[in-house]
């Protein structure tokens, strides 16, 4: 029975939050701690010829001093991530290369703002200094700056070990897709450019590395998202097999996937601390932030799709070139996999081809960022719907409607492979139709345009497949959760992911006190630490919900079998006849307490003669709780199934351009979600605001823009524009529930398809405003500046300014 | 380097520093009066994560020399509860989930704590403009609103 779950309980998170009392990385103080500096190229592309440290080891407070050399020296190229090993398949496709790069770029930069010096002091300021008296001599590369120009023939190579510049490659192909797009009446052929933006946490990075040497115990704190692949990494990087690692990874002021990688710093602090036998800390300023750490969505397609007359696609294929930059242990090539994988998206696609390349740039590593290659797929796909609908005459919802994946279909293989779970995508687009009043917002429309005024509706359905199994990847795909019940009855519950905002400790509270049968109140939860668990696929990708509080319902229940079996035994009954709520275990059929939680746990833990026969002591349970839904095993058609659960929207937006600036003002944001049974539906609707927010951060303002030669020219928060407050729309949010039905609790995952809809939608209603001027939109973002340069070339007005 | 002593009231407390002309407000809060509730976000006073009040208005801490703090009241995050009761700002922020990382919160709170002085019953347009110096990567701002106005009801 639910006490908990399901309702908007206060967040327990918040209390330290709104006094200033969590500690962030930043707020981590070690004792002794020394202060590290980095030196940073100012190159794109540059051959390193010189580094010379004198003048910064000179400086007052300065200890220690380090160039790619002495890195090279002292520990291994960085270990690949999230692969366990440099050869992670057995198949042709996906095919995988590495690149050796050091915690310090050694005798090559391939991006602005690569590590290339290192500097200690035991002043915070006074490192600073140091790090600028580094003195480096380059010799500049012509650097590659176009993704596509990246893949000519004879172009530069920014690995001279690689034959090319692609990193990655994946090819599918399922049905005779050529010939159907020979001889369908409708195809559509786009050339779309989705552009670069990342998450900006409002916290930057930081990492602290302390060694006990009694014990050869380093301790690393980091902002990351992967606290248990960390020490694997580093030790392997290190090259240091007698060392432990354990990894603390303290309050996070925001991920969003950016803190998901393997990071230079992760292996510059550890070493240094093993040189200088000190606890050595670096926090990243915002700056460095914008070039240190790894940007995402950056890529171009090519999309080809054919339809019948009746509107139906009859064959889908793609080309997708992922902007990788630099090629870092980011994460960045699973960008090229998930886009591919999941184009075809909510809708009913038999013959689909693609080829999905990930190709290196110099330019700051890409990696996941909040709905990682999902915002993505669901950008091509909604175009080319849109596109498809205005060709053959028919509405954005008909055109829909006619390919939806139908409920009697569920579970339903997609093309690739994967098992969508659930759901209901007919009935979902009708509510987001009914809400918003679709007809009544066209003829609005019309009248508008009858008065001259550019309104128009965008209409978007979006699919997110999220918690992937991955063989031999540090994200394997499963979670672990320990949950015990101590000797006075308090549950303790140690989760291996992260708090780094997405309020684990309630959601999981709320879970466990209801499996349990005790107070919420009495449920405490630790995260964050990689000692807590053995292991953990880090926090990422809205999997939270699927698998660890999975893995929490498990424990749970075991625990909680065990305190009815002692009570039983204790008041001589069956386990059957006995319920536990509140922490008071009653009889299901008399009335009264007849036991509490904490005097069975008094029992397990003290009183262990009264315990059943056979029964060790303790109430405690570890459950590894894998993504259910998914197979290793390939199919038929060779094809493995990889995502668990597939939580589905529709966005519509009614926006109006101005036509003389280019500017869109937001006039309706509706979305329907169905992201399965509500935990916790307060912080399900703050989640998706949160996430509409970054995407219309990265539909109408955030770009990292890089010029000719490479420079970042928008590296700060003056120039790389987050939404304000004043930018952010109302919102209405409404919901759907289709239990995910191969999970315990019936939850699917809900952080990050907020940040889907916003580019998706805007685009389809910017477009549809600017119909009268035949204006196509197939390029983010939407800045008022693109779109009035797009009005200005349709009207031919030769006024390029 | 060169340094100077200088005496500062923070949170109704009376300080006296040793520090170099150089330091940041920000640094002086965090690191020497070891308050570690104000943040740094971004170093450029875009994001108001380092707001706290100085003299009775809001100043990005990050902007602010040390030395001007000389002789000045300062109001951060850690001084708005008061023996161990919460500030209504921050029972308004609780209450209407108008946080998650809780990054930029301690801004948020001495925003609306000076901007409520000010203008004690706002409307959501005067909201959207007074705060778009504060950034807030998590929530979408929305409940951050509903709390600015929570909190004027409960403080007005």
């Amino acid at each position: 029975m639910a006490t908990y779950v399901g309702k908007s309980i206060k967040r327990k998170e918040s209390f330290d939050s709104i006094q200033g009392k969590n500690t962030y990385i930043g707020d981590v103080e070690v004792p002794g701690m020394l202060h590290a500096a980095i030196h940073r190229s100012p190159h794109a592309h540059a051959r390193v010829t010189r580094v010379d440290l004198s003048e910064a080891l000179a400086q007052p407070g300065v200890v220690a001093a380090m160039s790619g050399q002495d890195v090279r020296r002292l520990s291994r190229p960085l270990a690949p991530f999230p692969f366990t090993r440099t050869k992670p398949y057995t198949s042709d496709y996906p095919r995988v290369r590495f690149a050796d790069h050091y915690g310090l770029a050694v005798d090559r930069v391939r991006h602005v703002g690569e590590a290339v010096a290192v500097v200690v002091s035991e002043d915070r300021y006074a490192a600073a200094d140091a790090a600028e008296a580094v003195r480096v001599e380059y010799e500049p590369l012509p650097p590659v700056v176009d993704v596509e120009a990246a893949l000519e023939r004879g172009t530069v190579r920014l690995y001279e070990e690689w034959p090319d510049n692609i990193q990655y490659e994946f090819r599918f192909s399922e049905g005779p897709v050529e010939e159907l797009l020979e001889e369908a009446p409708v195809v559509i052929r786009e050339r779309i450019v989705q552009h670069r933006y990342t998450g900006t946490p409002m916290e930057p990075r930081g990492v602290i590395a302390s060694v006990d040497q009694r014990d050869n115990l380093l301790t690393l704190w980091s902002s990351t998202q992967v606290p248990h692949a960390l020490p694997n990494l580093v030790l392997e990087t290190l090259g240091r097999a007698d060392l432990k690692i354990r990894v603390i990874s303290p309050t996070m002021g925001g991920g969003f996937g950016i803190k998901w990688a393997f990071y230079p710093e992760e292996v510059l602090m550890p070493l240094l601390s093993l040189q200088l036998n000190r606890p050595v800390g670096w926090r990243e300023s915002r700056s460095e932030h914008m070039v240190a750490s790894h940007h995402s969505r950056a890529q171009v397609d090519h999309v080809e799709a054919g339809f019948d007359r009746a509107g139906r696609i009859t064959a889908l294929k793609t080309h997708v070139i992922v902007d990788l930059g630099a090629a870092y242990p980011s994460g960045g090539t699973s960008l090229a996999f998930v886009t591919a994988n999941f184009i075809p998206g909510p809708y009913r696609v038999d013959n689909y081809a693609t080829t999905s390349f990930g190709v290196v740039t110099n330019k700051t590593a890409a990696g996941p960022h909040r709905a990682n290659g999902k915002a993505e797929s669901n950008f091509i796909m909604e175009r080319v719907m849109d596109r498809a609908a205005l060709e053959l005459g028919l509405g954005k919802d008909e055109i829909r409607r006619r390919n939806l994946i139908q409920p009697h279909e569920f579970p339903y293989t997609c093309v690739t492979g994967s098992t969508y779970d659930s759901g209901d995508y007919p009935a979902c687009l009708r509510k987001a139709l009914a809400e918003a009043d679709y007809a009544g917002l066209l003829a609005d429309r019309d009248r508008c345009r009858l008065e001259g005024r550019y309104r128009g509706v965008g209409l978007a359905f979006l699919l997110e497949p999220l918690s992937s199994l991955r063989p031999n990847a540090y994200n394997a795909g499963y979670e672990t959760v320990t949950v015990r019940v101590d000797p006075v009855g308090k549950a303790w519950v140690f989760s291996g992911d992260v708090n780094m905002s997405m309020s684990h400790m309630t959601t999981l509270s709320q879970v466990v006190a209801d499996e349990l049968g005790v107070r919420f109140e009495d449920v405490q939860v630790f995260e964050g630490d990689s000692a807590l668990v053995s292991a953990s696929s880090g926090s990422y990708a809205s999997r939270f919900s699927t698998v660890t509080i999975s893995a929490a319902i498990k424990a749970s229940r075991a625990v909680r079998t065990k305190i009815l079996a002692i009570a039983a035994h204790s008041l001589r009954t069956h386990p059957e006849a006995l319920e536990c709520t509140g922490g008071m275990i009653l009889g299901r059929d008399k009335p009264g307490v007849a036991l509490t939680v904490k005097e069975v746990a008094n029992i397990a833990y003290y009183s262990i003669n009264q315990l059943p026969g056979n029964m060790d002591p303790g109430l405690h349970d570890t459950h590894y709780f894998i993504n259910p839904n998914t197979s290793f095993e390939p199919d038929a058609k060779g094809r493995t199934s990889n995502f668990s659960t597939f939580p589905y929207a529709v966005n519509l937006a009614y926006v109006e351009v101005d036509v003389a600036t280019g500017d869109t003002q937001i006039l309706k944001y509706l979305t329907v979600d169905d992201s399965g049974n509500l935990l916790n539906p307060m912080i399900v609707d703050t989640q998706i605001t949160g996430a509409i927010s970054h995407g219309i951060g990265g539909a109408f303002l955030e770009e990292l823009v890089y010029d000719e030669q490479g420079q970042l020219l928008s590296g700060t928060f003056a120039d790389y524009l987050i939404p304000s407050m004043a930018e952010m729309p109302d919102l209405e949010i409404h919901h759907m529930v289709t239990p995910m039905p191969f999970t315990p609790g019936g939850f699917k995952g809900v952080g990050e398809i907020g940040a889907i809809g916003p580019p998706v939608v805007l685009a389809s209603a910017i477009e549809d405003a600017l119909a009268p001027l035949g204006v196509k939109i197939m390029s983010l973002p939407l800045k008022p500046e693109n779109i009035w340069r797009a009005i200005h070339e349709k009207r031919g007005t030769g006024d390029k300014r | 380097m060169q340094r100077i002593t200088l005496h500062t009231t923070i949170n109704g407390k009376e300080f006296s520093f040793e520090v170099e002309p150089r330091l940041l407000l920000v640094d002086l809060i965090r690191d020497k009066a070891g308050l570690k509730g104000t943040h740094v976000g971004c170093d450029t006073g875009n994001c108001g994560a380092c707001t706290v009040v100085m003299n009775g208005v809001t100043v990005k801490s990050c902007q602010v020399l040390a030395p001007r703090a000389g002789g000045a009241d300062i109001r951060t995050v850690e001084g708005l509860a008061r023996d161990g009761t919460l500030h209504p700002i921050q029972e308004a922020f609780w209450e209407c989930d108008g946080l998650e990382c809780g990054f930029c919160t301690p801004g948020m709170l001495m925003t609306t704590a000076a901007f409520l002085e000010e203008n004690p019953h706002p409307s959501d347009q005067e909201i959207r403009r007074a705060y778009s110096g504060n950034l807030c990567r998590c929530t979408g701002y929305l409940n951050i609103i509903k709390a600015v106005k929570r909190a004027a009801e409960t403080t007005g």
